[in-house]
């Protein structure tokens, strides 16, 4: 009897050593880290929380309304309370793949001139994250003249310097003390405030502009996010919009590149690789994304990234119609007609790639074999 | 004697000759990654903030393209405080294998601070049509973009035309210039006088260029 006792604590043991080491749904999981801004102490900490807010308004766990009943599964918004090891996209790097995130954004406080201006950039580390899919990749699988292919794309980019964010007098002047962020009972923030933000708090939900937190320092209230600059700035949707990338979201990655795009200030290579992703969401939702690539193709006649992008299109086509010829035995003059064009767009931008690119031998050769 | 001498003399030119070959040989190989930065008369409000977009560009540079094949040689850009009057650039240049030359002040506009540099490209001023121009921007927020974008342009066309001097691959220079195109699309000239649109003329000419040829091999 005492032996079965002892049994069974072992399988209840086993059981939850199982379940603790069980990864925690690795394959939706995807986040950001907002590092410590470098610069003018307390307005730096405060820009920070900002935009470590504000991205975490972006996120969204399924879509309204959601009849297709879709989850994206967990996301994660962190910020660091310590410096980076240095103001560079490795130490950036480094900051997401020791805690197992998936970009980070990190920039500085520069004044500058008349005012005060606040450099962005986003860093996205390749590395295994531990997540079983990984949506931001265009694979395209097909099988030309009985050899099988696995043709791969990265993302356009994996470092990001944003346009400036020119900060107002007022917020300036407003949140260069370290108690600036006030939080407020009820979310029309009648005064008094009842505390402050402080360095450690946990965002619960949003209204607009309004945030609910739970803050270390004075419990749960609310926050108004304040508008950083008079022109607004694309750092959020950027990364809002890659963060729906990751989480296969395409309906709502699509939607925060549409703001990049239409964003007056947002710089060109940005808008260029927003057209990409939407690209990408459209080829995931079964659309064309033809009129994407001709626009990025347009902002950036003479760039690799756009043509792979292009030539991943050609090839998701292609082993479609090969699907076609393979059911029939035969290729079909659709499908060789399709590897022709391929060819012809290789040799055409044959000069922006290295000699030996393994990419495009890989397109070489599956075109060859199909034509 | 008087022949041993002549011998030793034959032999001592061709020694020089020879050292002068390397020398020259070494120059043409070796990547520029220097940029040479002069201060000229000027104060010190708005260069010290100037210097440091200046130094956070290049190294952004070095970061986005160092860690890819072929691009590993830009890591050791960097920017170089140097001296010397307007009749030695060419030779300070030469002399210290830079990419570029910034001469560079700031100089007050009544209530604004101007900042000014005359770069020089000299040998690597491919489609420029001379080889230095001259950049103005206000030490200000409103120009704080314009000013990061200009010089990271700048330092892309001119890591182009090294490339291309050193005969690398076509990828390589296409790939320094179309970043340089990028940038240079968010870069509006403020008057038909600004010499940034020299520069944006010389991407975009360096660039078709490279396509026409491209597509002709």
């Amino acid at each position: 009897m005492k032996t079965l006792t002892i049994q069974a604590l072992m399988i209840t043991v086993l059981i939850l050593a199982f379940v603790t080491m069980a990864p925690v749904d690795a394959n939706s999981s995807v986040g950001l880290i907002v590092a410590r801004f470098d610069g003018n102490g307390a307005l730096a900490k405060n820009v920070q929380a900002v935009l470590h807010l504000m991205i975490w308004q972006t996120l969204r766990k399924a879509p309204t309304p959601n009849p297709q009943k879709l989850d994206f599964g967990e996301s994660i918004i962190e910020w660091a309370d310590y410096d980076l090891d240095s103001q560079s996209h490795s130490a950036a790097e480094k900051l997401a793949t020791d805690i197992k995130l998936q970009m980070t954004l990190w920039g500085n406080v520069l004044p500058y001139g008349d005012g005060v201006v606040v450099q962005t950039n986003l860093s996205i580390p390749r590395y295994d994250d531990g997540r079983i899919k990984q949506p931001e990749i265009w694979i395209v699988s097909l099988r030309a003249a009985g050899q099988d292919y696995r043709i791969e794309a990265d993302i356009p980019r994996r470092y990001y310097e944003f346009a400036p964010i020119i900060l107002t007098s007022e917020v300036v002047r407003t949140y260069s003390s370290p108690g600036a962020v006030k939080m407020y009972r009820n979310k029309d923030m009648i005064p008094p405030p009842i505390g402050i933000l402080g360095d450690y708090f946990k965002a619960i939900r949003h209204e607009g502009d309004k945030v609910l937190v739970v803050s270390k320092n004075t419990g749960t209230g609310w926050i108004h996010l304040p508008k950083l600059s008079s022109q607004r700035n694309e750092v959020v949707d950027f990364a809002g919009g890659l963060i729906r990338v990751y989480r296969g979201d395409w309906d709502g990655a699509f939607d925060l590149m549409k703001r990049v795009i239409r964003n007056q200030q947002a710089p060109t290579t940005l808008k260029v690789d927003a057209y990409l992703f939407q690209a990408l969401a459209k080829t995931r939702q079964g659309k064309s994304p033809d009129e994407e690539l001709r626009k990025a193709h347009e902002l950036s006649p003479y760039s690799s990234a756009v043509v792979i992008y292009d030539i991943m299109n050609d090839l998701e086509q292609l082993s479609r119609d090969l699907l076609d010829s393979n059911e029939g035995g035969n290729v079909t003059e659709k499908a060789k007609s399709r590897a022709r064009l391929i060819e012809d767009k290789v040799k055409e931008n044959r000069y922006l790639f290295p000699e030996n690119d393994v990419w495009l031998k890989s397109v070489i050769e599956v075109a060859e074999r199909v034509r | 004697m008087r022949k041993k001498l002549f011998i030793l003399a034959v032999m001592g030119s061709l020694v020089s000759a020879g050292l002068i070959y390397t020398a020259e040989l070494e120059a043409k190989d070796r990547a520029r990654t220097t940029i040479s930065l002069i201060k000229y008369m000027t104060d010190d409000e708005g260069y010290d903030a100037f210097l440091k977009i200046l130094n956070q560009k290049v190294s952004i540079i070095k970061q986005t393209l160092g860690g890819e094949k072929g691009f590993e040689y830009i890591r050791d850009l960097y920017i170089e405080k140097t001296e010397g009057a307007p009749s030695d650039y060419e030779k300070v240049w030469r002399d210290t294998l830079s990419l570029a030359l910034l001469n560079s002040s700031t100089e007050k506009r009544g209530s604004k601070i101007l900042l000014t540099s005359d770069a020089y490209l000299y040998d690597l001023k491919g489609s420029l049509p001379r080889n230095h121009i001259v950049l103005e921007q206000l030490y200000s927020t409103s120009d704080y973009r314009r000013t990061r974008d200009t010089y990271a342009a700048l330092t892309y066309y001119a890591l182009a035309m090294d490339a291309k001097r050193m005969g690398l691959g076509a990828y390589i220079v296409t790939r320094y210039l179309q970043e340089a195109y990028s940038l240079s699309k968010d870069i509006r000239p403020r008057d038909e006088n600004d010499e940034v649109a020299l520069l944006i003329g010389a991407i975009q000419s360096e660039l078709k260029s490279l396509k026409d040829k491209g597509q002709s091999q």
